[in-house]
């Protein structure tokens, strides 16, 4: 995983299961602005306990992470939780590791801000690709919210013409 | 005689049972390992879908090995479209799927150091080599397929795009970083397993058939011509004693009648000559023997990789586009990928660009069967140590079918 980026946009979830894939449709919106060379935006589907936050680079500074929380508002409702919001969570296997207990070990060397989001209907074990429509409607104020983060002013940023990875590619 | 039950497994990829029936000393008389996590009707829902959709579907089974489903999964829809991928798309994607073994088989030996590695300076010490090891890993897949975990480069036709000449060589100078890592953490696992006096020297012995097509990347010709013509698929109510079967999630798939075993070892002793000798003490049949092929296989995939990045012409195109409205709906494209864990089958057919037909027989779907054999004959406290030996990734594994009078009447959720 290259990784070397100053600032990791992590969207986590499941497009397979309706709301669960808050994260990755937060990300794919993301990759259409022109966002600066040390900002990486990732989909990192069910793999972020595993993949990225076992993984970091020592350059990384800042994690925003994007994914769906339950904690009874009103579906679409957006939040910023603290690491320490997070139930710590325990490793039973790599599969169903869940996604606070590595941010648990990290929070202390990296600055991390998570953007929840109340889902309306989490359909797993059926798979259901569409978000609700209260959570479709949250992905505007998502992505204001990180460009806050980051700094960027929301009105000024502008879109590619086509979505943009910065990716380890080397220029490809 | 008493049940002993195991559940959940833990230290691999999924949830699973150990349902084992036990004499009064303790020793296995049988073993049942299944899956417990539910099915989640992937195959169902493919169908009837664009015949892109599902390799993006299909690599989200699980976020494990994502990789082997989406090459396996464009594979088999290119077998069933009768179309071939260029050269360099082959070599890209070969190189995707070995970037993802580098990362997986460490990961592997991180879940079994608690079993093995009682120093806890050892411990930590092998903790950092798997970790900058599973970095490059998924690196490499990172560069070659555009993202690390769900790899959107690898498309039905080869690989979207090629890389540059820079990412070459950041793969080569990568590999390079790779090796001491490995080399260490390969001499210290085989030292290690290999001098383990707690291990029984028969652990997980069976009497199973070795599936294996290829000892890297795999090949699909090999297994419809060696495996294919022999393959059957039966419930698990009809395979486990009992009402075992009742909470199994996988279907039970045999070769000539008989569950298999397919991963390290199966590959090793069909293609590399693995035997007794590489095995010290412990019998080349047992569980024990998988490990070992696990840390060796790990310097063949390296060498493999190095072998590939140094083929890739990155001037030369990587996709052959598929026919928007292809595919008879009767040419079924059988496609299996080695996985780290053991032999991937997606099996599809295609009319006019949408999915009609989709099956996926997943290396641990193969296994899990073979697993509850291999606990048998020896203490139940070593049951576990089997399970974790095939490193099961259950997720995947999930996959269901209903048969009537022999026949296969319908797909579903059960």
């Amino acid at each position: 995983m290259i990784l070397e980026a100053e600032t990791l946009v992590v969207g986590c979830g499941n497009i397979l299961f309706q709301d669960d894939g808050f994260g990755p449709r937060v990300a794919q919106e993301l990759s259409k602005y022109e966002l600066p060379p040390d900002i990486r935006v990732i989909d990192a589907g069910t793999g972020a306990p595993h993949l990225i936050f076992t993984l970091l680079d020592e350059t990384c500074k800042k994690l925003i992470i994007l994914d769906c929380i339950s904690w009874g508002a009103a579906p679409g409702t957006l939040r910023k939780f603290s690491v320490d919001e997070l139930p710590k969570g325990k490793f039973v296997d790599a599969h169903n590791w869940t996604l606070s207990e590595p941010l648990h070990g990290l929070k202390d060397k990296i600055d991390i801000v998570v953007i929840g989001c109340q889902p309306a209907r989490v359909s797993e074990p059926d798979i259901v690709m569409e978000l609700t429509p209260e959570v479709e409607q949250a992905i505007p104020g998502a992505i204001e919210m990180v460009m806050e983060e980051l700094g960027i002013d929301y009105g000024t940023v502008r879109q590619a013409e086509e979505p943009i990875r910065r990716s380890a590619q080397g220029g490809a | 005689m008493s049940q002993v039950v195991v559940s959940p497994t833990t230290r691999h990829e999924g949830r699973s049972k150990l349902v084992l029936e036990v004499d009064d000393n303790g020793i296995v008389t049988q073993g049942n390992y299944l899956s417990t996590t539910p099915v989640r009707g992937f195959e169902k829902f493919i169908t009837g879908k664009a015949m892109e959709f599902a390799p993006v579907a299909s690599s989200r089974f699980c976020g494990i090995c994502p990789i082997t489903h989406a090459t396996a999964s464009s594979e088999s829809i290119e077998r069933a479209l009768g179309i071939m991928p260029p050269k360099d798309g082959l070599v890209l994607r070969q190189l995707c799927n070995l970037g993802n073994r580098l990362h997986s088989h460490p990961l592997h030996e991180l879940l079994i150091l608690p079993d093995f590695v009682k120093d806890p300076n050892a411990a930590m010490a092998a903790t950092v080599r798997i970790q900058k090891m599973r970095k490059i890993g998924q690196g490499i897949v990172d560069i070659t397929g555009g993202e690390a975990i769900h790899a959107p480069n690898i498309r039905i036709g080869g690989m979207q795009k090629n890389i540059s000449e820079a990412a070459k060589r950041k793969i080569i100078q990568m590999l390079n970083d790779y090796e001491p890592l490995m080399k260490e953490q390969v001499d210290f696992m085989l030292k290690t397993l290999k001098g383990n006096t707690e291990v029984p020297k028969k652990l997980g012995v069976h009497d199973r058939e070795l599936m294996a097509t290829d000892v890297n990347y795999g090949n699909s010709d090999v297994f419809e011509t060696e495996y294919f013509y022999r393959f059957s698929e039966i419930t698990p109510k009809s395979y486990y004693p009992g009402d075992i079967g009742l909470e199994a999630c996988t279907s039970i798939p045999l070769i000539g009648g008989r569950t298999v075993e397919g991963g390290p070892r199966a590959r090793l002793v069909k293609y590399k000559g693995f035997s007794q000798k590489d095995c010290g003490d412990f019998d080349v049949r047992g569980a024990m023997a998988i490990n070992i092929a696990r840390a060796m296989e790990i310097p063949l995939a390296h060498a493999r990789a190095r072998e590939l990045i140094q083929q890739l012409d990155t001037t030369k195109p990587t996709l052959t586009k598929p026919p928007e409205s292809g595919g008879d709906g009767k040419t079924l494209g059988v496609a299996a990928n080695e996985a780290p864990r053991g032999v991937n089958v997606h099996t599809a057919k295609v009319k006019d660009g949408k999915i009609t037909y989709y099956n996926c027989l997943v290396a641990t779907t193969w296994n899990i069967p073979t697993v509850g054999k291999a606990c048998e004959g020896q203490h139940y406290k070593w049951a576990e140590y089997v399970v974790r030996a095939y490193d099961p990734c259950v997720s995947c594994a999930t996959h269901m079918i209903v048969l009537k009078e022999g026949k296969v009447v319908k797909e579903a959720m059960i």
